[in-house]
């Protein structure tokens, strides 16, 4: 089975399988971008007491989740870390980051006695501004062979 | 030209107008409405607005910044165990902000749009908070 697109440049075929294989590598490689820029912004904001929640950040893929790992690197650094459980492996195609300490979200957000020092939008701020070119050299990539 | 410390302090005084102009929302919360955090002992309901990523300098080739990208949570903490209270607030909010455009002392708002919902729950000291709001893209231009 085979995808056509028509283009400017050409009339391409590119077999489906092929196209799933670099759209599903494309997203493992944003999510695992993503997680570690979570971890980033928290270590920049200060947000670095037990170093439970900066190890906490994980990404899965259609195959498996780093949850076990960031779980247990968390509990390794408090072992009374409250975690949320694993949202992953994702659906085919797509991949996924997360942040397992269950105090992560009044973190982000803030509460009524806790100002919000934000981690999750600054980073998906980046990978959303990287996500055009990302899929362009995905796209490349095919063509070029 | 524009930077963007003066867009921050530009977009608290538009949301500062345009809650206090409005007069269902000063109905609902008075003047109880503040930038990160509210003051020790504050009453509730309350309104707070953070900007929830650094804001980000729109580039031109004529111009370094010809205006700032900014997101901002804006959201109604109520101190119940419901939204119920909550939701008046905010939908109010969005009446007002939702696709806003205005020109103000020193400078315009350009753009405010919803982007996403948000909703937390809180149990601090025996108390329940609910807090309920939306992620708002807004796009700014110092004068």
């Amino acid at each position: 089975m085979s995808g056509i697109e028509i283009s400017d440049s050409g009339m391409w075929a590119i077999a489906s399988s092929t196209i799933a294989a670099k759209q599903q590598q494309t997203a493992n490689r944003l999510a695992a971008k993503l997680a570690a820029l979570f971890t980033e912004q928290m270590l920049q904001n200060g947000q670095f007491d037990t170093g439970a929640m900066a190890n906490s950040t994980y990404a899965t893929t259609d195959q498996q989740s780093g949850y076990g790992a960031a779980a247990s690197a968390a509990r390794g650094r408090n072992g009374d870390v409250d975690l949320l459980g694993d949202v992953g492996p994702s659906d085919p195609g797509s991949a996924s980051a997360a942040i397992a300490a269950a105090y992560a979200e009044p973190q982000n957000y803030g509460t009524s006695r806790l100002p919000a020092r934000p981690f999750f939008e600054p980073a998906i701020e980046v990978i959303d501004g990287e996500l055009e070119d990302a899929l362009a050299q995905a796209w490349n990539e095919l063509v070029d062979g | 030209m524009s930077y963007e410390g003066a867009e921050t302090v530009l977009i608290d005084a538009w949301l500062a107008g345009v809650f206090a102009a409005d007069s269902t929302l000063t109905g609902l919360i008075a003047s109880r409405y503040y930038t990160e955090l509210a003051p020790a002992g504050a009453t509730y309901p309350l309104v707070i607005w953070q900007h929830q990523s650094p804001p980000r300098d729109i580039l031109t080739a004529t111009d370094h910044s010809a205006a700032v990208d900014s997101l901002l949570l804006i959201k109604a903490i109520v101190n119940a165990p419901s939204y119920a209270t909550a939701y008046p607030i905010i939908s109010r909010i969005v009446n007002q902000l939702d696709r806003a455009q205005a020109s103000i002392s020193g400078g315009n708002i350009l753009s405010c749009t919803r982007e996403q919902s948000f909703r937390l729950t809180e149990f601090t000291d025996g108390v329940h908070y609910r807090h309920l709001g939306y992620l708002f893209r807004i796009i700014s231009q110092a004068t």
